[in-house]
């Protein structure tokens, strides 16, 4: 009996023993809760896309009929980055054969179902960005904003609202920034709308050079919507242009402050090297992959990226969105984590996946 | 000559107790406890001297399985500190099935060698196989998770059933409860680097144990056991199944 009793309980710890050796393993693959393979839907929010420039050339035009970006840009609207203010204060484009072909286009949109809306650049004649000191200089002027009141009506006409973006002010153009938008409203509303691309703060005085440019609460009244430009997230070490968490920080604190705001989604990617960053196209990312028989992997982010060696041996890092990681940060902003009034702001067609529009819609109710 | 002491005061009787001058008989609570010892001594007998007959016995038994959770649940994490931002404690979505293997051990109380009263234990279980990592979120962030790494343990407590024997043959049935922690680890990502991730699931717990066992001796038994998950997390999320050896009558 004690030789059975010693058999049993020495049966049972072998095979506690032998079992101890099989553990689970990684499979390699992925299985996906966010994103294109994932079950559950994307959350419906109202999505707008920029445009850097007046025009559109015919790729962007043919995507932006199509029925992916209808179905994924649906209330939203296309915003086309290319009014410029002036040394003097004027808006251009003020040429009539422009402002023809502005409004030609902005018809065009809304025959597809798009509202159309025109941002200010602040940049000078050549595309170059001002500085932001030279930007305060021309925001600090009274006159100067008063000549960008009088002229903007005429070059929105086409459009159904304006877009103000202004970067790399210094914190103390805080005054004039509020002036300025105080102003423009005065003249756009409520004919129009009027909205304002803010930087994406995190906290409170902001961790970014220029944030305390923007008093979000004194913008308040006098703007429809805010773009909070979550964009650019690596700037010194390679990596995404965006990271979906940081966005939710910096929308939820500029949410604290006015309930009607956008998170931004790039469309590009940023080619880190040797001598600085360059915005890069996805078909720039894809023609390099293949061009130097790199392999494309993704990040902790899900956005792809990949290393190459450039002319002259030079290390590149080149980060980039695809239809795959944008699904993956549109389904971890959950309606539970991002408010479903919160909209969706991509920026830079022209640059994206070509897929993207399409498989966005398709994982959309 | 000195008369001798009496040894005990005839007054003094055994059971009463002297109280201000009046005497009482045993309060409820002193026979309880008298009638508890004795129980014990009962029960203590019949474990130590296992072929002596008594109403109620002791069994102790380990077990081997393997086990399957049908859904994985969704787990709580802790709080976590990247380079891009602190995300409080939150949850986690996942999904899908798991194969665990692991070892457990129980007592039992049965009672007139037919009810079976399965009174406290324990089981630990790792997963097994080859599983993709899970894409999920946390708080907006972009988690991945290791379901491979997934550990559970069952925290088991009374519960009550029913066995039958015929010869050398026993099978028996019972519904018990418990709690069942398991833990998973995993990765939030925070641009291009990463930060660990905790996380665990409690849940309560209440199974269908079946099993069917073939007497060795007097006092083992070999036993196939089945034992269907019918709460855990959700409702009928997996079973266990495996070999258990018991000691006991």
């Amino acid at each position: 009996m004690t030789t059975k009793r010693l058999l049993a309980l020495g049966a049972s710890v072998a095979l506690a023993l032998g079992s101890l050796a099989g553990c689970g393993s990684d499979g390699g693959g992925q299985r996906e809760e966010i994103g294109l393979g994932a079950d559950p839907a994307l959350p419906p929010r109202t999505a707008s896309v920029v445009v850097d420039g007046c025009v559109l050339d015919t790729w962007s035009r043919a995507t932006l009929a199509g029925a992916g970006a209808k179905r994924v840009l649906r209330g939203g609207e296309v915003i086309l980055l290319c009014l410029v203010p002036r040394e003097d204060g004027t808006v251009g484009p003020r040429d009539p054969s422009a402002r023809t072909a502005l409004s030609a286009l902005a018809q065009d949109l809304k025959r597809d179902g798009y509202r159309v809306h025109l941002g200010v650049a602040f940049t000078d004649e050549s595309g170059q960005r001002y500085d932001g000191q030279q930007t305060r200089a021309f925001l600090q002027s009274p006159e100067w904003r008063r000549r960008l009141a009088e002229t903007l009506p005429l070059v929105i006409e086409p459009a159904d609202g304006v877009e103000l973006d202004l970067q790399r002010l210094p914190d103390d153009a805080r005054p004039f920034v509020t002036a300025l938008v105080a102003e423009l409203a005065a003249v756009v509303r409520p004919a129009r709308r009027l909205n304002v691309f803010v930087p994406p703060s995190v906290a409170a005085p902001s961790d970014l050079p220029g944030g305390e440019a923007f008093a979000r609460r004194e913008l308040a009244p006098h703007v429809d919507r805010m773009r909070i430009m979550t964009l650019d997230f690596s700037e010194r070490e390679p990596g995404p242009t965006i990271d979906p968490g940081w966005a939710v920080d910096a929308v939820r604190l500029a949410k604290g402050d006015f309930p009607r705001v956008d998170v931004s989604y790039p469309l590009y990617g940023t080619d880190f090297g040797p001598r600085g960053r360059r915005p890069v196209l996805y078909h720039d990312a894809i023609a390099i992959a293949t061009l130097a028989r790199a392999p494309i992997e993704r990040g902790p982010t899900g956005a792809p990226f990949l290393r190459y060696v450039a002319f002259g041996d030079e290390p590149h890092q080149l980060w980039f969105d695809d239809a795959e990681s944008t699904a993956r940060a549109l389904g971890a902003w959950s309606a539970d984590v991002l408010p479903l009034d919160v909209g969706v702001l991509f920026y830079g067609l022209g640059a994206e996946d070509p897929a993207l529009f399409e498989r966005l819609g398709a994982r959309m109710l | 000559m000195f008369p001798r002491a009496p040894r005990r005061a005839p007054h003094y009787p055994r059971v009463e107790l002297r109280n201000g001058g009046t005497t009482r008989r045993a309060t409820p609570g002193a026979r309880w406890v008298v009638r508890t010892a004795g129980a014990s001594l009962v029960v203590a007998a019949s474990v130590t001297a296992s072929d002596a007959r008594a109403d109620f016995d002791f069994q102790v038994a380990t077990t081997v399985s393997g086990a399957w959770l049908r859904e994985t649940p969704d787990f709580d994490a802790k709080g976590v500190t990247t380079s891009a931002r602190d995300i409080r404690a939150g949850r986690v979505r996942t999904s899908g099935g798991l194969a665990m293997i692991g070892f457990g051990g129980d007592v039992d109380l049965t009672i007139d060698d037919r009810w079976k009263v399965p009174l406290f234990g324990g089981a630990f279980f790792w997963s097994v196989g080859a599983y993709d990592s899970t894409i999920t979120s946390f708080d907006g962030s972009i988690a991945r998770l290791r379901p491979w790494s997934t550990m559970r343990g069952d925290f088991l407590l009374p519960g009550v059933g029913r066995r039958w024997k015929h010869r050398r043959n026993m099978w028996a049935a019972a519904v018990r409860t418990g709690f069942s922690i398991a833990a998973m680890g995993g990765s939030v990502a925070a641009g291009a680097e990463t930060a660990p991730l905790e996380m665990s699931a409690v849940t309560f717990l209440l199974q269908l144990e079946l099993e069917a066992c073939r007497r060795l001796d007097p006092s083992t038994r070999a036993c196939l056991q089945v034992v269907p998950r019918l709460y855990e997390h959700q409702l009928l999320n997996g079973l266990t199944f495996g070999l258990r050896m018991e000691w006991g009558r």
